[in-house]
């Protein structure tokens, strides 16, 4: 006999989008990184399986789902592409997943806006397809290697991503949101305010509420839809890679071509331990390697834009290499990044000014290097697995830098010493400055609001309670 | 446990989701699991489902009843490890995970589906899928005087023996034409096994595979033919694992006819006027990187129109009825061939060629309505030459 949760959901959506299978509702905890797999230690006493998992496909049927769980006060955890690395999808109380990856039709393409609107649900390589038909793209192009990430699990984590050096995150060419509030009711953000309005612009009718949503890992409400700018895809690319002798030239040569918007994305590993473990044949000198890339619509202009990278780097001594890395990490497109660092990778991602890159990176490498003993070997290189990388996910002057590290997941002692090292590594980059752009709860929220100022908490507090009295969705991430 | 000789490739599963319903023109796909994309829940995704076999890997997850549907789901066609970025192994092996798990359950003592147990007892009794009389196996070759002992064998399989005796028939006809004189094993070949090998009844596999082996040695052969895909796979890889060293080589038709249309061994002149496209077997695509050879065969037929699918070589979808799916849930396996055919028919297509009689049983289902009509390769190569079959 199924329960009596199970048979209203299947109700709403439909027996077979409902499941209370452990398996079903274990499957639906993981996600990327070294914390995607909940269920092992150090996550297993903080990860609590669902009672149920649903899938629906509609904004009403998310509506019904919320008022539901309200009713029963039961808690709902919302999940997109289940590709994230913040345990933002991971349940810590049980309750209902919903899974909004059927959620995923685009839904209107305006020429005359520029823009498009498609379900939260909705993964990058659907959006960047259907665009493509007809001759569009999005700016940015999805967070990287995750054709299989969701527009809306992109913007409740404020992701970085590919193309973003030039375009910025997705959260800056939001125009409109669609948004079920925790208690069930639909709101409709920027210029859709206006009922009879278009999906076309964000900062009108008042107050701009679409970025209480953006970045907020949804305790504020369900992102259903969205509406996002779109721009015409370029003909012509290229990629060059360039070897520094240093870190400090590499990011100055960085920063003169990409402030004149020469650089789509970026791909630097910023020492040469780094190096050895990603790209050992880079010539012995190199202490900083760059791959750039750029898209344009005039094949005059793309000859332009290389040329001036050449110059750039000459003037830092940079060495013009074989464009094979650049194509494989700068850009990105066949998943490379995801395949090769973010499985079982400990990473500490956060934006940082590309001029401020080196600061602190000596601290880093020494913490790394103290710590050698519990990482893993490479399977390519046989090196200790720890790294040091920037990429162009947020918009030019500032970079996506990541430290990373891997261990033995398998291995529970070892996942419990990188776990106190994954803290430490975060605290040293947050105490310096730098901003976490996605949050979750486990790794970040506690290391960033020990520097905030204790009204802001509070204020984030005031507007959950008034939202969500019962406190039933994604509770506790934000630390809310 | 089995699973537990993918430990290390599900450590590494990154969870990107690309296994999933990737569309991506980048790496030419358009939706990659088949039973996802009906099925839609995230267990009966590749992604969940090793994230289930990691879990009752390390003692998280029981056994039980319900996981045999969930592990006898999969189509075993291999999509998912095509497309998985993952820096070891070549890719996560969430078909292989499934067939451990399927053995695993079994051995726990679950009850595996009553399609399964109906396919043992055929095969354990007549040695054959069908469980028809085993002494039919041999009709469509009463006519053909093959001898039992020679260099080339021909390996027909069930289906080809019950349900396409034209296949067969075609095969040893046009190799006469390149001066290639087949031996036949008659009732001493058996069911390759390829069912068992995915049903979870490894000793049984493991039985027909050495059987089959010491039939084919004792023929004195020294290269098999198989025409069918399941076949070739079984006796090209899986037996290797099974018996070790084999000393004969195992060739597909696609592979021997475009050598001999290569040499000038045998010509096709009879012209065809047909939009032509073909549907790459998971056995023989995925599983044996075989691609180009039966697109050479058929791009030498005269005058016809050959045009690729969208889903095409390793991207493409199974037609359904991989790993015994067909057997076990025959609806989903329907609708996994509709969506096929409607790929051959969004192109076209007249006719759609494939190298695998399962294939052709479970496409032929949805096509006939769709006016598409379904070939194995030496029948349509049969009838480029003129050859009465």
């Amino acid at each position: 006999m199924k329960s009596l949760l199970y048979r209203q959901l299947s109700e709403l959506v439909g027996p077979e989008r409902v499941s209370d299978e452990e398996f079903a509702c274990l499957a639906v905890t993981v996600e990327s990184a070294a914390t995607g797999l909940s269920f092992l230690p150090p996550f297993s006493g903080k990860m609590v399986v669902p009672e149920i998992v649903v899938k629906p496909t509609a904004t009403d049927q998310v509506s019904s789902i919320l008022r539901l769980a309200n009713r029963l006060r039961k808690p709902v955890v919302i999940r997109g592409g289940g590709t994230g690395t913040s345990m933002a999808s991971v349940p810590t109380q049980g309750g209902i997943v919903l899974d909004l990856s059927d959620m995923n039709q685009v839904l209107d393409i305006d020429e005359s806006s520029m823009a498009v609107r498609a379900q939260a649900g909705t993964p990058f390589g659907t959006v960047r397809h259907e665009l493509a038909k007809r001759g569009y793209r999005l700016g940015y192009l999805g967070p990287h290697g995750t054709w299989g990430a969701t527009l809306g699990g992109v913007l409740s984590m404020n992701s970085t991503g590919v193309a973003g050096s030039k375009y910025g995150q997705l959260s800056e060419d939001v125009l409109t949101l669609q948004v079920v509030l925790p208690t069930g009711e639909v709101i409709e953000t920027g210029s859709r305010v206006n009922s009879r309005a278009n999906f076309s612009f964000r900062y009108c009718n008042g107050v701009d509420i679409t970025g209480l949503y953006l970045g907020s890992c949804g305790v504020f409400g369900v992102i259903t839809e969205a509406g996002v700018r779109i721009y015409v895809k370029e003909k012509h690319i290229a990629h060059g890679t360039f070897g520094f002798k240093d870190l400090n030239r590499a990011c100055r040569a960085l920063h003169e071509i990409s402030r004149v918007g020469y650089v789509e994305d970026y791909y630097m590993l910023r020492d040469r331990h780094t190096i050895d473990l990603v790209e050992p044949n880079a010539p012995k000198e190199a202490q900083a390697l760059l791959g750039v890339f750029t898209e344009t619509h005039d094949s005059r202009e793309l000859e332009a834009q290389v040329h001036n990278w050449k110059e750039v780097t000459d003037n830092y001594d940079g060495v013009n290499l074989d464009p094979k890395f650049a194509k494989e990490w700068a850009s990105d497109f066949k998943g490379v990044i995801h395949a090769k660092t973010q499985s079982q990778l400990w990473l500490d991602c956060h934006i940082w000014p590309i001029l401020r890159i080196p600061e602190g990176q000596d601290d880093m490498v020494r913490l790394f290097k103290e710590n050698e003993s519990i990482m893993s070997e490479d399977p390519n290189t046989g090196l200790r697995s720890w790294g040091l990388v920037s990429a162009g996910g947020a918009k030019h002057p500032m970079s996506y830098s990541v430290s990373f590290f891997r261990v033995d997941r398998s291995n529970p002692s070892t996942m419990m010493k990188a776990y106190e090292l994954w803290h430490r590594m975060i605290e040293l980059t947050v105490n310096k400055g730098g901003c976490p752009y996605y949050f979750g709860r486990e790794g970040l929220a506690p290391h960033l609001w020990t520097k905030a100022a204790p009204s802001y908490y509070y204020y984030l507090k005031t507007i959950k309670q008034a939202t969500d009295p019962r406190n039933i969705l994604n509770p506790g991430q934000l630390m809310l | 446990m089995e699973i537990g000789k993918y430990r290390n490739q599900l450590y590494w599963c990154s969870k990107c989701a690309y296994c999933r319903d990737t569309i991506s023109d980048e790496l030419g796909y358009y939706k990659v699991c088949p039973i996802y994309e009906f099925k839609r829940m995230e267990h009966f995704s590749p992604r969940g489902r090793a994230t289930i076999a990691l879990a009752a890997l390390e003692g998280y997850l029981p056994l039980t009843q319900p996981l045999v549907d969930l592990a006898f789901s999969c189509l075993g066609c291999g999509i998912c490890k095509a497309i998985c970025p993952s820096a070891v192994d070549e890719g996560v092996d969430v078909a292989g995970i499934m067939r451990a798990m399927r053995q695993d359950l079994l051995n726990v003592g679950l009850k595996p589906p009553e399609a399964v147990i109906e396919l043992d007892k055929n095969i354990a009794q007549t040695h054959n899928v069908f469980g028809e009389d085993s002494a039919k196996r041999t009709s469509w070759s009463n006519d053909l005087e093959l001898p039992d002992k020679g260099d080339i064998l021909y390996f027909a399989g069930c289906y080809t023996s019950y349900r396409y005796p034209e296949t067969a028939r075609a095969t040893v006809k046009i190799l006469e034409q390149a001066g290639i004189h087949l031996s036949y094993l008659g009732d001493e070949e058996w069911c390759c096994g390829v069912p068992q090998l995915w049903d979870g009844n490894s000793s049984l596999a493991r039985d027909i595979a050495r059987r089959n082996f010491e039939a084919i040695k004792k023929s004195g052969a020294k290269t098999v033919v198989a025409t069918c895909a399941g076949c070739y796979h079984a006796l090209n890889s899986n037996y290797r694992e099974i018996v070790g060293e084999i000393p004969f080589e195992i060739v597909h038709v696609s592979t021997l006819l475009a050598d001999l249309i290569a040499k000038d061994k045998i010509r096709l002149r009879k012209p065809i006027e047909k939009v032509l496209t073909y549907h790459d077997p998971c056995h023989l695509g995925r599983h044996e990187k075989i691609y180009d050879a039966p697109r050479d065969v058929i791009k030498n037929i005269p005058q016809i129109d050959y045009r690729e699918m969208l889903r095409s070589k390793n991207s493409a979808w199974c037609c359904g009825g991989g790993a015994i799916e067909s057997a076990v849930f025959p609806n989903l396996t329907k609708e996994i061939s509709k969506a096929r055919i409607g790929e051959a028919k969004e192109i076209g297509a007249d006719a759609l060629i494939t190298s695998c009689p399962l294939c052709i049983t479970i496409l032929n289902r949805v096509a006939k309505p769709q006016k598409i009509q379904v070939y194995d390769l030496p029948v349509i190569v049969a009838e480029a030459m003129g050859l009465e079959i």
